[in-house]
């Protein structure tokens, strides 16, 4: 059987869940079709908006200033189209702080009502704590993730504690990472200790994953024995700050925290972690019910696969499941299928190709990649200032999200392109993953209402 | 020694090595694994992991990126991969679309060919009894005990008697699967009820043989290539346009087969058939309503073949048929969460299959739901069972039994 909806759009990550959920907000008939999980479910649960200018190995002051220098340096950059104005042939930084504050202010809206409120503006940066006892420049945290008391309290006693049998998170390697970095910096907390506790949600201290750990911190008793077991190593460090690995519950991360900070007396942080993410799975769930809680429909299980184009207008889709395939029919498409951990973007030995409508994949120059081995996108060296040029790689799109072809013409009239599918910036190296989506999602689901309702 | 000799040469030895060779059809599924970029997000999702942990299931990531490499590996994950019940989770929220729970059904084959001491004996006798038999299970010793259970049934939940309709030139082939065949008979009987109510021209098979997943997800591929040659023939024979199924293990299994074996017929479930073909209209038309003997609250539960194997359009299916009824759906927040009665666990590690289960158990308790409905007869006994042993009072119906309890007497 075949479905019809105003907007269809392909792919559930950031973007997708946030296109979305602006046009069925809008009162569209909205489907969101997706295969898999992608980046955003993988996330570190941090919304980075941007770290480091493109190919610049220095932090930048504020995301504020950062758009405004993207603005004025990169014309090409996905936050830049979100200001170019045509009329003029340049970009507005102005117009792009707006769109994505608003973009920005947005998400926080949504989430405050969520089990997972988020912190941050744009106008700082914030240097969350890692599993690693790095740092990293990000925008928007999940508040069990808020790190500025360490900063902000020079007298405090740190405690990093681990779990016995998580393997992903060291607890010493962590302390002493993080206190020379604070060392080298001069400034930070006067006392750094570590301990590893013991959580047992199956009885066995030993091949634990972080997301057993959090469900086990779900129920009461995986709550009272955490408290019992940090208890004692607070007294006996007299930590002030306890930083935990992202475990903190699937549902309820803050209630659990305040909860632990009553009963310890200290202020609970949870690190960023690796994949796969708890915090990446909190966010990917409260961006699906923010998708259903505005009337969207998301259609899991299901590949793009082909699609209807003529006239200059994509008509229809066609979506394969498991054992049956459906036409899905739509006024206006909203392309949010990621680079290469989605698959929006695959790289075989012939080259680069956007999976579902065969765009032509371009890189943060707006260069063809007509033809490239994407081993030739990559540098030897693997971490640079620059980063690699092939996570610069996508489509490209004129200032109206719109794809275009390798001629510069636009694809389609009512296709739109948001997230990490564009060219033009390198999230790995920008810091700028999430919040170009959530930016790129948001404008293009407006994109695709104005598409409609013309 | 030509070229041809030395092919053979080469493939004894390989039986000798105990390798056993893929076909192309797996080395699609293998290539499938070649995308995983080791993220681990399946394991979040996974409901063994989140039933048992990781240590007693290592998970999805586990079997694609350890136990799928090579013969020492499948050896080493024995205690592991008949862990799995073959849900299909982790296939759908995986990034990169690798085909786990193939790659599963393919260790277990080599398992199964060359270390048959390793797998589970309760898996082993169950693959005895279907080679023997071409069924799931034993059929009954006496024919006169299986139809007066089946006559009990029918009494008991109020489903009207249609006689087994053997038909030549039928238009659809109704295959009730072998657990309505041979267990869950109310679910074979209302299915035939539905079918004939709405004047549907089909038929039977005179002689019911096994869909082969059984057979598939032991690892007894011989027994499970062997079961779809015969059903092949049988269909052809009938030489019908299409198939409806009340089980949503067949459901996935024959579309499978369908294409595979280029039957060039559609396979639906019955809720898909009443939906497409029938129409809901007439369901609504047809159906018989008394609100004071209805339960005020049903809640579903979705299939993992029928979801995850088939088609997530299923669950809409499911929800459209209940708006015919004047009876509020409730969510129970775990309809898509597999019942742990796949992927054959239950038959060697009922551990594991309850521990899945309670998920199930608590979710649907805490809906408020009178009456959960399972378009499975298979998800329906292993809920049923569950909610039973934990003292719930939720009723548990088969969806094709409940339509057919609620169509109205014919005149």
């Amino acid at each position: 059987m075949n479905l019809d909806a105003d907007v269809l759009v392909i792919g559930s990550g950031m973007a997708g869940l946030v296109a979305g959920t602006v046009s069925a907000s809008a009162g569209l008939k909205t489907i969101v079709v997706t295969r898999g999980q992608g980046a955003t479910a993988d996330s570190s649960g941090a919304l980075d908006i941007l770290g480091y200018l493109p190919e610049a190995g220095s932090a930048v002051g504020s995301p504020l200033e950062g758009l405004y220098a993207i603005s004025a340096l990169h014309p090409l950059h996905p936050y830049s189209l979100l200001g170019f104005e045509a009329e003029e042939g340049s970009v507005n930084g102005d117009r792009v702080v707006e769109q994505v504050r608003a973009a920005t202010e947005w998400f926080l809206e949504q989430m405050r009502a969520s089990s997972i409120p988020y912190i941050g503006t744009l106008d700082e940066l914030l240097w969350p704590l890692t599993m690693l006892g790095t740092t990293k420049p990000t925008a928007l945290l999940q508040k069990t993730m808020d790190p500025r008391s360490l900063d902000e309290e020079s007298d405090s006693t740190v405690l990093f504690a681990g779990v016995r049998g998580f393997p992903d998170f060291h607890s010493s390697l962590a302390a002493k990472a993080f206190l020379e970095a604070r060392q080298s910096e001069g400034t930070g907390p006067r006392r750094v200790s570590n301990c590893t506790i013991d959580l047992v949600p199956f009885g066995v201290s030993h091949n634990l994953s972080a997301i057993e750990i959090a469900r086990h911190l779900d129920r009461p008793e995986g709550v009272d024995a955490l408290v019992q077991q940090l208890r004692s190593s607070i007294e006996m460090s007299g930590a002030t700050h306890v930083v935990i690995p992202p475990i903190l519950g699937l549902r309820e991360p803050v209630a659990r925290k305040d909860f632990l900070e009553e009963q310890l007396g200290a202020t609970i942080i949870e690190l960023l972690g690796f994949p796969p993410s708890v915090p990446g799975v909190r966010l990917q769930l409260a961006l699906e019910d923010i998708l259903r809680m505005s009337g969207g429909t998301l259609l899991r299980g299901h590949e793009v696969a082909s699609a209807r184009i003529s006239d200059g207008r994509v008509l229809r889709v066609t979506a394969n499941a498991p054992a049956r395939s459906i036409e899905i029919e739509a006024s206006a498409f909203v392309l949010t299928t990621g680079k290469f951990i989605g698959g929006g973007i695959s790289g075989i030995t012939d080259g680069l190709h956007e999976t579902v409508f065969g765009l032509p994949v371009f890189d943060s120059h707006r260069e063809s990649t007509e033809g490239l081995r994407p081993q030739r996108l990559t540098d030897l060296v693997s971490i640079t200032s620059s980063g690699h040029r092939l996570f610069g790689c996508g489509v490209g799109c004129d200032e109206t999200l719109r794809p275009i072809t390798s001629d510069g013409d636009r694809y389609a009239s009512n296709l739109f392109c948001a997230g990490a599918v564009m060219a033009g910036h390198n999230w790995p190296q920008e810091k700028s993953g999430l919040g170009v989506a959530l930016s790129t999602g948001y404008v293009a689901g407006q994109a695709a209402i104005g598409k409609v309702r013309s | 020694m030509s070229e041809e000799e030395a092919y053979e040469f080469v493939k004894n030895t390989l039986k000798q090595e105990r390798i056993v060779p893929y076909t192309q059809r797996e080395l699609d599924i293998i290539h499938s694994v070649e995308s995983c970029v080791n993220c681990g997000l399946c394991i979040n999702y996974c409901p063994v992991v989140r039933a048992v942990g990781l240590d007693r299931f290592s998970g999805p990531r586990s079997i694609a990126v350890e136990l799928s490499r090579s013969p020492p590996e499948f050896w080493a994950s024995v205690d592991k991969i008949y862990l799995c019940t073959g849900c299909g989770t982790c296939r759908e929220v995986c990034p990169r679309d690798v085909n786990i729970p193939e790659v599963v059904n393919l260790v277990r084959a080599r398992l199964f060919a060359v270390r048959p001491d390793l797998v589970p004996s309760n898996l082993i006798k169950t693959s005895k009894i279907i080679a023997t038999h071409n069924l799931a299970f034993e059929p009954w010793e006496d024919p006169e005990e299986k139809i007066d259970s089946r006559d009990m049934r029918l009494e008991r939940l109020g489903i009207p008697f249609v006689e087994d309709p053997f038909v030549e030139n039928a238009e659809v082939l109704f295959y009730p699967g072998c657990q309505a065949e041979e267990r869950a008979q109310e679910v074979r009987e209302a299915g035939k009820a539905v079918l004939s109510y709405f004047g549907v021209n089909y038929t039977l098979l005179r002689e019911m043989s096994c869909c082969g997943l059984p057979a598939r997800l032991i690892g007894d591929v011989k027994t499970a290539e062997h079961l779809a040659d015969i059903l092949t023939k049988k269909v052809k024979a009938a030489g019908v346009k299409s198939i409806v199924t009340t089980c949503a293990g067949c459901t996935s299994s024959l579309s499978q087969m369908s294409q595979d074996r280029k039957w060039g017929i559609p396979v639906y479930h019955m809720m898909e058939y009443l939906v497409e073909v029938i129409g809901i209209e007439k369901v609504r038309e047809a159906v018989d309503i008394k609100p004071e003997s209805e339960p005020s609250k049903i809640t579903v539960h979705d299939p993992c073949h029928l979801i995850r194997h088939t088609s997530r359009q299923m669950e809409d299916y499911a929800r459209e048929l209940l708006t015919v009824f004047p009876i509020e759906c409730v969510s129970s927040g775990v309809a898509d969460s597999c019942c742990g009665g796949g992927g054959m666990v239950g038959y060697h590690s009922p551990d594991v299959a309850n521990a899945v289960t309670q998920e199930n158990v608590a979710g649907i308790e805490q809906s408020g739901a009178e009456q959960l409905l399972a378009p499975c007869p298979l998800c329906t006994a292993q809920i049923e069972n569950a909610l039973y042993r934990s003292g719930s009072d939720v009723d548990v119906v088969d969806f094709t039994v409940f339509i057919a309890q609620h169509l109205k007497p014919k005149e």
